[in-house]
């Protein structure tokens, strides 16, 4: 069994909030869910597949569904941090292509500018009494992804300016972006200017902090050629788990090596193909390992490939994060695959902002990684192509 | 400028896995271990009753060196809880003589002397009294 083409994004839609003082989590997934099924052209009672994680407020999916209406044959809340949405994708397919549900639904909704968003158990891990900098606390994830950062730099002479790059480009595409939650544009020079958090990242080197969430509709072909909507077929899917490798820690790449790897071959095309990307920019550094893991650019020549606009819709190398992503757009609930995926299909559709939208677009990827970069983390990568 | 990043962090009481007490028992006693495969004759980190690789329990607390050299680092300038009393401090990779690389702290380091390719010790840090000892690192020139 295959997922290509085994399963259409019919349905995307993003929160329009960024600071949503007053809602619960609950709300904001009815929110989001109703806003994807509208955009899909499907109702409530045609959902029979959800999928979200492990926030949502109750047990698993069980209480959610209730509270959204939801009748369904096939649920999953698996928890893979901010790639868990990239992953769902897959596994709806697998789940429609075993005739398991025919239109699935997968939602986020997060709120931690209002502190209500339920994190998932605080349990102390069997790793925590060796890492984590002293078990609790005091190892944030900057940190984690700052001590990437200086290897990365150590090895390939990556420097500030390059990584600060990945900023600018977001920036650029944020101006065009009216819900964005920053707006501004912003030069190399400001972000070297900025506050350091965890040397060598700064401020502006890390992702908003945002409310809010989004939704996509995934069915079978079959429902999608019914619909008569534009959409993004799945035509490749990967996950990867990297942890700490028994000790033999390699930081020059990520999970998403071998999830991109798997996502290419099933759907048998390479990164020369692709000339938009959806990648996961928790922080700056993120992306430049992503650029590498994912095959846009020799191990080692991120830094390069970002620098001078390397990544700005229309002028750069690869369009990539035209919604302005994570740095600049939004992170909702401290989760940025479901952005990641909601621009692809939006890029797919033609329905980007027309400054930023990449002309003829066929294939795009969404690639996200949950957790830690530096530690124990896992990948998701989707390939997808434009479904008319 | 140079800063300098003295010890005295936090070392709040980590959950242990039974499995590991060997680990911790060396500890006690001032001693770094790293535990070995017999079966697979390799070592590995984090300490566990089995080996991630192959899967044996036959294992070996071999004391180690307590020496290595930094693989990647950061300055932490910002942090959560108590360790937001104690920036700017430094959170490290360490790969040991012994083939494992290790997370922990360095202390008692000037800034100019990081790099990665320092050469460090280990050394154990205890707080508060009831903590367990902390695997900390200081620089091999440094009296700990």
């Amino acid at each position: 069994m295959t997922s290509n083409g085994a399963a259409v994004i019919v349905g995307a839609y993003e929160h329009p909030g960024r600071r949503l003082p007053g809602h619960t989590l609950a709300g904001v997934h009815r929110d989001v869910v109703s806003g994807a099924l509208v955009d899909a052209g499907l109702a409530l009672s045609d959902v029979d597949g959800f999928f979200t994680d492990s926030t949502a407020p109750g047990l698993g999916v069980i209480d959610i569904a209730q509270h959204l209406g939801l009748q369904c044959t096939y649920t999953e809340s698996s928890e893979m941090g901010g790639s868990s949405y990239v992953a769902y994708v897959g596994h709806a397919a697998a789940a429609i292509a075993a005739g398991k549900c025919r239109v699935a639904v997968v939602s986020l909704a997060g709120l931690p500018a209002q502190r209500q968003m339920q994190s998932p158990p605080d349990t102390p891990t069997p790793a925590a009494a060796y890492q984590v900098n002293g078990y609790t606390g005091g190892y944030g994830p900057v940190a984690d992804y700052a001590v990437l950062a200086r290897r990365h730099m150590h090895e390939y002479g990556t420097t500030a300016e390059q990584l600060a790059w990945v900023k600018v480009a977001s920036s650029r595409h944020a101006v065009h972006n009216p819900n964005a939650f920053l707006r501004e544009e912003v030069t190399v020079e400001d972000v070297l200017a900025a506050s350091p958090i965890a040397d060598p990242l700064r401020k502006l080197d890390c992702c908003v902090v945002t409310d809010g969430g989004g939704a996509l509709v995934v069915v079978h072909p079959d429902v999608a050629r019914e619909l008569g909507r534009t959409g993004a077929i799945l035509r490749g899917h990967g996950e990867s788990h990297k942890a700490s490798m028994a000790g033999e820690v390699d930081l020059t790449y990520s999970a998403n090596r071998r999830s991109a790897e798997l996502a290419f071959a099933e759907a048998g095309i390479t990164p020369a193909h692709v000339r938009y990307a959806s990648l996961y920019d928790s922080f700056t550094i993120t992306v430049l390992v992503a650029l590498e893991d994912l095959g846009f650019c020799p191990r080692g020549a991120a830094g390069s490939f970002v620098e001078d606009g390397g990544l700005i819709s229309g002028s750069g190398r690869l369009a990539v994060n035209t919604d302005g992503g994570g740095l600049s757009n939004n992170h909702p609930g401290n989760r940025g695959g479901m952005t990641k995926v909601i621009e692809a299909v939006r890029q797919l559709r033609g329905e980007a902002h027309p400054s930023v939208q990449v002309p003829d677009l066929e294939w795009a990827v969404a690639s996200g990684t949950g957790f830690r970069l530096a530690a124990n983390h896992y990948s998701s990568t989707i390939v997808l192509e434009r479904f008319a | 400028m140079t800063e300098y990043f003295p010890g005295g962090l936090p070392t709040p009481r980590p959950a242990v896995e039974p499995d590991a007490q060997p680990w911790w028992d060396a500890v006690e006693r001032g001693e770094l271990t790293v535990p070995r495969c017999d079966s697979c004759d390799r070592s590995f980190w984090y300490p566990r009753g089995f080996c991630p690789r192959c899967g044996s329990t036959d294992i070996s607390w071999r004391a180690a060196t307590g020496h290595g050299e930094v693989y990647s680092y950061s300055i932490v300038r910002r942090a959560a809880g108590p360790w937001g009393f104690h920036t700017p401090y430094v959170l490290a990779y360490v790969t040991l003589d012994e083939g494992v690389t290790v997370q922990a702290n360095v202390v008692e380091c000037a800034s100019d002397a990081l790099v990665p390719g320092l050469r460090v010790r280990a050394i154990f840090e205890r707080a508060e009294e009831g903590d367990l000892p902390v695997l900390r690192f200081i620089p091999a020139g440094e009296k700990g």
